[in-house]
């Protein structure tokens, strides 16, 4: 990375006995779309805090560029934030919240105007700008709390949540929106949530959190295909896991077995014989097929059809009952309940995992 | 069990309530109204004297200028204590509320009587300023409006305190984080955002104590040395010293018809229903 | 739906209740309620409350009201039997008129002032004094009226605490107004009852004039305007306890006080240093008045007003209290040195004038808007 716009280190957080963070190290290049996500409780909304510096570090430090902003109150950090619910103020009208950091920045007149202008335009609500903030749809208000946030073109944007109040469809639009408007604008985005799928489709980096401390970041697809612990793999996105035995060694991998079951596995060298894995699958990465044809036997015990996908609970004797997710067009078999059918998947389906860090603790 | 309609069921729980008031208030209200136009003769003659009187117009000046003075003052201690309790308290938030309706459980004369014994001549106030050698001569505290609105100030603190409290409460924190977090320092973050979400609070607060303080007795009574003569005082004196029914009703009728007149120009400017309804 | 309630039943639980009472069962307090629970209260009258074994004195609290239990209530049981009940919760002509009005008579005899007596006996609320049991001859000549009876006198007169003035005590009203020579606050009536007089004199007007001076508009405007002109020194005293207190807290210097009250404060500061003058003074009596139907009926209240006239009783009164005897025949049994403190010695009575009800109720009213107006304005 080169220079990060924002690092913090080793940062620590504790209320009373329990720690909110801890241990947290973080670099933030400029520009990028960073989202930190998590559970509640995981630590996400406390580091956002600390960044903008509303509850300062137990320990630790916030550097923007190079330079130490610990100690800095919000007001001098600059840096836009997009409350959970919005934070609209209720007494002023649309213009007069866009118009806000402008103001007590002690900006010309004539460039409030014309960079209220330029924000309402960026979110299509310059209809909009004398209105009440209670007189706005909830979606209305987010492109407002956005325009405010941006009216003072701050390097780095915070989003709190920003679309938890909204309906499906209405945030899957905007998903889409704050995407274009950041490649758009350049600005570096810190954005927090506990959705996984707005993680997912938005984010240059995913930062994973829980109980304080970074599990695992990468881009959205490195994440996604290569979970390192099963709290990863299955709080982002679904997975089945297996707890099996290494068995041999083949030039291709490894084979692993449970019970009277044996499978190829792509897993590192380090692993010795006799040792036992938990591996991460996938459910879209399982094929099904009628019975005999794939490598392991099962029986249907649930179908459920999500429209544009079909899920499949199968039942094996040995490894429980598997999630396997199917697109409707290609299921491989027509599935009901009770069905014999067969299932397999390719050897790099299968994460080989380590330990949730808490838990080998 | 016989089937009772809404209807009946409404006026069921409602009459009691509404019996007791038109007996009980309404009906004496209306025989006020009657012997101010009645005693000693029939006709506006109470009305008329009242209008010429100077003694009366004074005493209703003095009035609204008490009751002015203590609503101011009665904003500002109560804002701050209001604004401490709602951001600062924590933990000991239940005992501080507690403090601020604990003198409701105490009597106003009582409360009253204190003040006496503060602000005398050789009371604690004076004692220890002369103790301490800043004055020589007892200075006088009361006696006098400034004993008079000190003590309506702390009667009435918590009439101010409790609705902007309420107000308060409401106003959820992340408008001034979300304040400072674009720019704006503390200060300004308070006078631009928070400040402007509590008036409605301020303004049911202000008509409250103003309105109450218009009816007050028992306070400027005992502390006012008769030269702050308000008008419920008056009003007594009418009646119960020269058993002039008709003045007495007609200052009476007046001073509900000023207190109906400041209510009414309020709610210009306040949505009362929100103001004193929907405390929060 | 016909109305069902047992009218009989009803009357009947009010003759068992009256009987409860006059049998001393129940309490007065305690009849009245269960009367107005009843709702019988306002159809009942006097009937049958006649003849209840009990008196309810009214008077204006503290320690008068002990004073009046102990040394006409409790002598006027001891010799009839007639339980005395002094209740001190001020018996203004508003309150008397009110219950009187609402039918809700719960006193017998109240300790009024003669300007109220005159105007509750022209609004119908008082009853006449029966002068074949009361003798209008134990009383000072012009203080036994038709609806009213003197019962004792007490005096406006001018208080002083030495110990506030520097050992230089005012002697004469001049002196009080003259804040220069004499300086402290002052206290006054909340009312222009003993006071204007005092205005007059302080103009050097002399005593016999007084009234004369007050008869024109002039006279009573100069006297007001010396109020005006005070006023920056003046605290005003609503009742007897007010102007105890004033002294006590030492909130006033010197002042125009009931000589009743005077008499308490001689005693309770310290050193002696308070001190009263009857030159100047103005005389006033006390006088009873009886509601009308009042529940213990007439002919009791009668006796014992009667009662209250030995002198022996009314010179008790005065070495308690101070309340000087309304009995000229008393003036005898006072023992001497109480004789400067008594307002109807002779000595003292040729200091003073006589309080001018005639003047009252003619200018009372207009002239308390003058002195409220010079006083607030």
């Amino acid at each position: 990375m080169t220079d990060p716009i924002l690092s913090i280190r080793n940062a620590v957080k504790t209320y009373g006995k329990i720690n909110a963070l801890d241990r947290v190290d973080l670099d933030v290049a400029d520009g990028e779309f960073l989202t930190l996500l998590g559970p509640s409780g995981s630590g996400k909304t406390t580091l956002l805090t600390a960044i903008a510096g509303f509850a300062p570090l137990t320990s630790g430090t916030v550097s923007l560029r190079g330079k130490n902003i610990s100690g800095e109150p919000p007001e001098h950090r600059g840096f836009g934030m997009v409350f959970q619910g919005y934070a609209l103020f209720p007494t002023m009208s649309v213009r007069d919240n866009v118009a806000f950091p402008l103001r007590v920045r002690k900006r010309p007149k004539s460039e409030v105007d014309a960079r209220v202008e330029e924000c309402l335009d960026l979110v299509q609500m310059n209809a909009f700008a004398d209105r009440m903030p209670s007189q706005l749809s909830g979606g209305q208000q987010q492109r407002i709390a956005l325009a405010r946030a941006l009216s003072f073109k701050p390097q780095v944007l915070l989003l709190d949540e920003p679309l938890s109040a909204l309906d499906k469809k209405l945030r899957a639009d905007l998903q889409w929106e704050l995407k274009a408007l950041h490649d758009r604008l350049g600005v570096t985005f810190i954005y927090v949530t506990h959705d996984q799928d707005e993680a997912l489709s938005m984010s240059d980096r995913i930062v994973i959190l829980k109980d304080g401390r970074i599990q695992q970041q990468g881009d959205p697809e490195t994440l996604y295909n290569l979970p390192r612990t099963p709290f990863v793999a299955d709080f982002l996105g679904k997975s089945n896991f297996m707890d099996l035995t290494v068995t041999a060694r083949e030039a291709t991998g490894l084979s692993c077995t449970i019970g009277n079951a044996a499978f190829p596995v792509d897993a590192p060298d380090a692993l010795a014989i006799g040792e036992r894995v938990k591996v991460a699958l996938r459910p879209e990465r399982i094929r099904l097929a009628e019975a005999g044809k794939e490598m392991l036997s099962g029986t249907v015990r649930q179908v459920s059809y999500l429209g544009e996908r079909c899920q499949v609970i199968v039942k094996h004797e040995e490894l429980g009952e598997i999630l396997v997710s199917r697109p409707t067009w290609k299921v491989g078999v027509h599935p009901e309940a009770g069905l014999a059918v067969s299932f397999g998947w390719d050897r790099d389906a299968c994460v080989v995992l380590e330990n949730d860090e808490n838990e080998a603790a | 069990m016989p089937r009772f309609s809404d209807k009946f069921r409404y006026w069921a729980l409602v009459l009691p309530a509404l019996a007791i008031m038109i007996v009980f208030y309404i009906w004496p209200l209306l025989g006020i109204w009657v012997i101010s136009l009645n005693e000693p003769v029939v006709g506006l003659g109470n009305y008329a004297k009242m209008a010429d009187s100077n003694a009366v117009k004074t005493s209703f000046v003095i009035t609204f200028r008490v009751a002015f003075v203590t609503t101011i003052g009665c904003l500002i201690l109560g804002y701050i204590v209001a604004y401490a309790i709602s951001n600062f308290a924590g933990r000991v938030k239940p005992l501080m509320i507690a403090l601020v309706l604990l003198p409701f459980w105490v009597s106003v004369l009582i409360r009253s009587f204190s003040w006496i014994v503060l602000l005398g001549r050789s009371g604690i106030v004076n004692d220890a300023l002369r103790g301490a050698g800043i004055i020589d001569s007892p200075l006088r505290l009361m006696h006098n409006e400034f004993g008079v609105v000190l003590a309506m100030i702390h009667v009435m603190l918590p009439f101010a305190v409790l609705p902007m409290m309420a107000n308060m409460r409401g106003i959820s924190s992340s408008y001034v984080d979300a304040a400072r977090g674009l720019g704006a320092s503390e200060w300004t973050a308070f006078r631009k955002v928070y400040f402007p979400q509590t008036m409605p609070g301020v303004m049911s607060g202000a008509l409250l104590v103003f309105v109450l303080s218009l009816g007050f007795y028992v306070t400027p009574a005992l502390l006012g040395g008769g030269r702050v003569l308000m008008i419920s005082e008056y009003i007594t004196y009418q009646i119960q010293e020269f058993l002039n029914w008709g003045l007495g009703s007609a200052l009476s009728v007046t001073l509900l018809v000023a207190t109906a007149l400041v209510i009414a120009v309020a709610a210009r400017f306040v949505n009362l229903r929100s103001a004193l309804l929907e405390r929060g | 739906m016909t109305d069902t309630t047992d009218h009989e039943a009803k009357l009947d639980l009010v003759e068992i209740a009256a009987y409860r009472y006059r049998e001393g069962r129940l309490t007065r307090r305690g009849f009245i309620s269960a009367m107005a629970a009843l709702g019988v209260l306002p159809a009942l009258g006097s009937k049958a409350l006649a003849g209840a074994n009990e008196l309810v004195v009214v008077n204006w609290g503290g320690r008068p009201t002990e004073v009046l239990q102990e040394v006409l209530g409790d002598t006027y049981t001891a010799a009839t039997g007639v339980k005395v009940i002094v209740d001190g919760s001020g018996p203004s002509g508003g309150k008397i008129r009110a219950m009187v009005e609402s039918g809700a008579v719960v006193w017998d005899l109240c300790d009024s002032g003669m300007g109220t007596a005159i105007i509750l006996e022209q609004q119908g609320i008082t009853q006449p004094i029966d002068y074949n049991i009361v003798d209008r001859n134990k009383v000072i000549e012009g203080t036994a009226y038709s609806n009213g009876v003197g019962n004792y006198v007490y005096s406006y007169v001018l208080a002083t605490n030495s110990k506030m003035l520097g050992g230089n005590v005012p002697k004469t009203w001049a002196d009080v107004w003259n804040t220069k020579d004499f300086p402290g606050m002052r206290t006054f009536r909340k009312s222009v009852r003993g006071m204007l007089e005092s205005a007059v004199m302080a103009q050097g007007v002399p005593t016999k004039d007084v009234y004369e001076v007050l008869g024109t508009q002039d006279g009573i405007n100069g006297a007001i305007d010396m109020f005006r002109k005070l006023r920056e020194n003046i605290i005003v005293w609503g009742s007897g306890s007010d102007s105890q207190n004033l002294f006590l807290q030492e909130e006033v210097a010197m002042g125009n006080i009931w000589h009743t009250r005077a008499f308490l404060l001689k005693d309770q500061i310290e050193g002696g240093t308070f001190d009263i003058s009857f030159d100047g003074g103005v005389i006033a009596p006390g006088v009873w008045v009886v509601p009308k139907n009042n529940p213990a009926g007439t002919e009791e209240v009668m006796k014992f007003i009667a009662h209250g006239q030995d002198p022996a009783l009314q010179v008790k009164w005065l070495e308690l209290i101070g309340s000087g005897p309304i009995n000229p025949a008393a003036a005898a049994l006072v023992p001497p040195e109480l004789a400067a403190w008594n307002p109807s010695s002779p000595e003292n009575l040729a200091t003073q004038i006589l309080y001018n009800d005639e003047w009252y109720a003619k200018n009372q009213q207009a002239a308390e808007e003058l002195y409220i107006d010079a006083l607030i304005n």
